[in-house]
């Protein structure tokens, strides 16, 4: 579509300039007034495509910001590494490639290095199932990674870096719904380890604020699922359970009281309503890596 | 219009072939051309791709976030392209453009609390008369201006309207219109109506930072 569209805008460029050349040739030759128009249709393919686009906060963001609320580490919460052989769906292994990016990223920021070189090089595989494979061609990344276990600061700029080709590849390359579902997986496994401490530590009124606050997200990837270019059932079921969520959240009685200003307010959940946000989160998590 | 004619004159240097018309009005492609046609959407490319580093390189020493970029074209009316860009407590964000790929008559760019099809939206940010170059804005400026605006016509209290932080907020690039019709005299001394289609693209780059 994208090259289609550059193709044809270079060829009516092209044309345009040449036949103006064309007519100050016939002009210095001294010929008169040209001869009535004859119009030339050109089918035109527009540039625009009006999918929603959005920039999402990244995974490494989203752990840093609940560490920041106090999310004690926990070994048992990422996908295990060895479940990568259980995604053989496309669809799956871009959700779970999120899942581990997100893994990933609360294993950095818990400087769980050992675990994190097994995330980085089980997206390394996956990333070579969907497409991505270009990101992490760079040899020495494994190498650059490993390198550096035990210096946060250097580790969390090769994330970056890993980020930034991939948002970059993406961009390249037109794959705008692989995207939004890698970003989906990444942000429901955020989400799912601030889900499971929300639920252990119910005192802990921040972490509350935050789940609320990535309903936010949540909206926005529903919106993302919803604009896909490809049809895609998977996505729909993925949607339909998010939306659930938000539906639930909307309800919630803490919410309702704000009207139209918690759009820019902080939202204290209930401890009932933390739970309930919770258990629905930590069931679609589960749903997504089995 | 002006703009129009400079850049179809830069744009010929890549995209001009001795037998482009023959090829369009004929519907079919030669080898060589293609050729042509894939170098010029290469270089359309590595236009874009060098305003995203520029851009990243400037969120410094905000740490990276996101980049998206726009591309367009311009019509015969004034549209819009809009952009979500999603936001986190207790941070702050820093939104690097750059222009360097607007190829035709510069642009508007607005910030707002809402979509396009929000009602009331608040407008948080306004650039004019954008075109190749580069401009930045913080979420904190925006933040001041929603809190500004809110107590103007809000009915909530001072403190309630001091918590009040923006969560996402849509970045609307205002493209104007251009006339795009073009009769030019052919060999045969006919005219020919001809569309002229300008691509353009802009960069954002978004970084945040821990309050």
């Amino acid at each position: 579509m994208k090259l289609n569209y550059l193709i044809l805008a270079s060829a009516i460029v092209g044309l345009t300039v040449q036949s103006c050349g064309d007519k100050e040739e016939i002009e210095n030759g001294g010929t008169t007034t040209p001869a009535p128009t004859e119009t030339t249709v050109i089918e035109v393919e527009e540039a625009d495509d009006n999918t929603f686009t959005f920039v999402p906060p990244s995974p490494i963001q989203i752990a840093s910001i609940f560490k920041k609320a106090g999310l004690e580490y926990d070994a048992t919460l990422p996908n295990k590494v060895e479940n990568i052989s259980n995604y053989t769906e496309k669809f799956k292994q871009s959700l779970n490639f999120g899942v581990y990016s997100s893994d990933l990223a609360y294993c950095v920021k818990n400087e769980k290095y050992d675990e994190a070189s097994k995330y980085l090089k089980s997206l390394k595989d996956l990333s070579a199932n969907i497409g991505l494979e270009t990101v992490f061609a760079s040899e020495d990344l494994v190498e650059r990674f490993n390198d550096n276990l035990g210096n946060q600061d250097s580790i969390v700029e090769i994330l970056i870096f890993v980020q930034e080709n991939t948002d970059d590849y993406i961009a390249q390359n037109g794959k705008v719904d692989l995207s939004v579902v890698y970003y989906c997986g990444a942000w429901i496994e955020g989400m799912y380890f601030g889900s499971v401490s929300a639920k252990a530590t119910p005192d802990k009124a921040d972490l509350g604020v935050l789940i609320s606050e990535q309903m936010t997200i949540g909206r926005s990837i529903l919106k993302g699922l919803r604009s896909m270019e490809e049809e895609n059932l998977d996505a729909e079921d993925l949607a339909s359970s998010i939306e659930e969520i938000l539906n639930m959240f909307d309800n919630f009685e803490s919410v309702k009281a704000l009207g139209e200003d918690a759009a820019y307010l902080d939202i204290y959940l209930s401890e009932d309503e933390v739970n309930q946000m919770a258990d629905a989160l930590i069931e679609l998590r589960t749903s997504i890596v089995e | 219009m002006n703009n129009l004619k400079l850049s179809i004159l830069i744009l010929l240097a890549v995209f001009m072939t001795s037998n482009f018309q023959a090829q369009l009005i004929g519907g079919k492609k030669k080898a060589g051309n293609e050729e042509a046609e894939l170098e010029a959407k290469v270089a359309f490319d590595n236009g874009i791709q060098k305003g995203r580093i520029a851009a990243r390189k400037r969120l410094t020493p905000y740490k990276y976030d996101g980049t998206k970029s726009t591309k367009y074209n311009y019509k015969t009316y004034t549209h819009a392209k809009e952009v979500e860009v999603l936001t986190i407590e207790k941070t702050d964000y820093k939104f690097c453009f750059d222009g360097n790929m607007i190829k035709s008559d510069n642009i508007s760019v607005e910030i707002y609390d809402k979509p396009m099809s929000g009602k009331g939206r608040i407008l948080l940010y306004k650039k004019d008369d954008v075109g190749p170059g580069e401009f930045e804005v913080s979420l904190d400026e925006m933040n001041e201006k929603f809190r500004a605006e809110k107590s103007k016509t809000s009915t909530l209290s001072p403190e309630i309207i001091a918590q009040m932080r923006l969560k996402k907020v849509y970045v609307n690039y205002i493209i104007p219109a251009v006339e795009r019709e073009l009769t030019v005299a052919t060999e045969d001394g006919n005219m020919d109506q001809t569309t002229v289609i300008q691509f353009s693209a802009i960069v954002l780059a978004v970084g945040y930072k821990f309050m």
